[in-house]
């Protein structure tokens, strides 16, 4: 069985960007979102595939961020507000959620990736998306976090057989 | 003298099929000192054990880089990339072991247990 070293960054994210064509109701605020993740260990009793001795201890990675929204979440109409969140796999290049799943009150995500986490590093934005008063959108600035799941150990090869030529 | 001459048809008829029979049977059935001896052992394996490991490709942390086939009858030691499947021994009445190589989180190199050649 593996073992795994964890080390997480957290990175400040940074306000959404308004431009704004009609003024709004309420002065923007001064976001402050951090952007955390936490590996989660393979659990045998999760519901969770588990590949026989081929993943990483880990199975799932839990963000968590906050955030203060200088614009009001969207409703019915799509002009100066903020809608949700977009999460990226950047080591990947793949889109893990959008607005849809990360609305504007969600604050949190449990990302399970195909056969567990993998070896090495694998790096993650988070960025807030909205609409500004021309209904153009608006993404901010995005917030990092890394996990690192370490190799500790090898398993020799499988099924090795020999016949004679 | 009709009978004589059938009788000499039907036995010479007789001994070619007879010998006919003989010589094939040696043909299509040599005998064991006759097969040739096998001279090389074909090793497959069906995975390198570390699917989610990625491959090193010139990386020092975190990756696997390489297989080595070990003759543990002469002590020979042959390397295979990391992505073969196969490899085809020298010596097929030696016995073999394989292990993988890598890096760890550190960048120190690290290597399986030899799993030994299991021959059919």
């Amino acid at each position: 069985m593996k073992k795994a070293l964890v080390f997480l960054s957290l990175v400040v994210i940074v306000p959404l960007t308004h431009v704004a064509q009609t003024t709004p109701k309420s002065a923007p605020t001064a976001p402050k979102s951090n952007l955390g993740a936490r590996l989660v260990t393979r659990n045998n009793n999760a519901a969770v595939p588990a590949a026989v001795g081929t993943t990483s201890l880990y199975t799932q990675i839990a963000f968590d961020w906050q955030y203060t929204p200088n614009i009001p979440a969207c409703g019915s109409s799509l002009t100066n507000c903020y809608s949700g969140f977009t999460l990226t796999n950047t080591t990947l290049g793949t889109v893990i959620a959008t607005p849809s799943t990360l609305g504007p009150i969600t604050l949190s995500y449990a990302y399970l990736p195909v056969g567990g986490v993998p070896y090495g590093t694998s790096a993650f934005s988070l960025v807030a998306n909205g609409y500004d008063g021309s209904g153009n959108p608006l993404t901010s600035p995005p917030a990092t976090a890394s996990v690192v799941v370490n190799v500790t150990s090898l398993n020799a090869p499988t099924n090795l057989t020999g016949k004679p030529q | 003298m009709k009978g004589l001459a059938s009788g000499a048809i039907i036995f010479t008829f007789a001994i070619f099929v007879l010998c006919t029979g003989c010589g094939s049977s040696r043909t299509s059935t040599p005998s064991s000192s006759e097969q040739p001896q096998p001279t090389s052992l074909l090793i497959t394996w069906s995975s390198d054990g570390n699917p989610l490991v990625p491959v090193c490709n010139g990386a020092t942390q975190n990756c696997k880089k390489d297989l080595t086939v070990l003759d543990k009858t002469n002590g020979a030691e042959v390397t295979v990339a990391i992505t073969a499947s196969n490899y085809t021994a020298p010596n097929a009445g030696d016995t073999y072991a394989v292990r993988v190589n890598g890096f760890d989180g550190e960048g120190n190199s690290i290597s399986s247990e030899y799993e030994p050649v299991t021959v059919e």
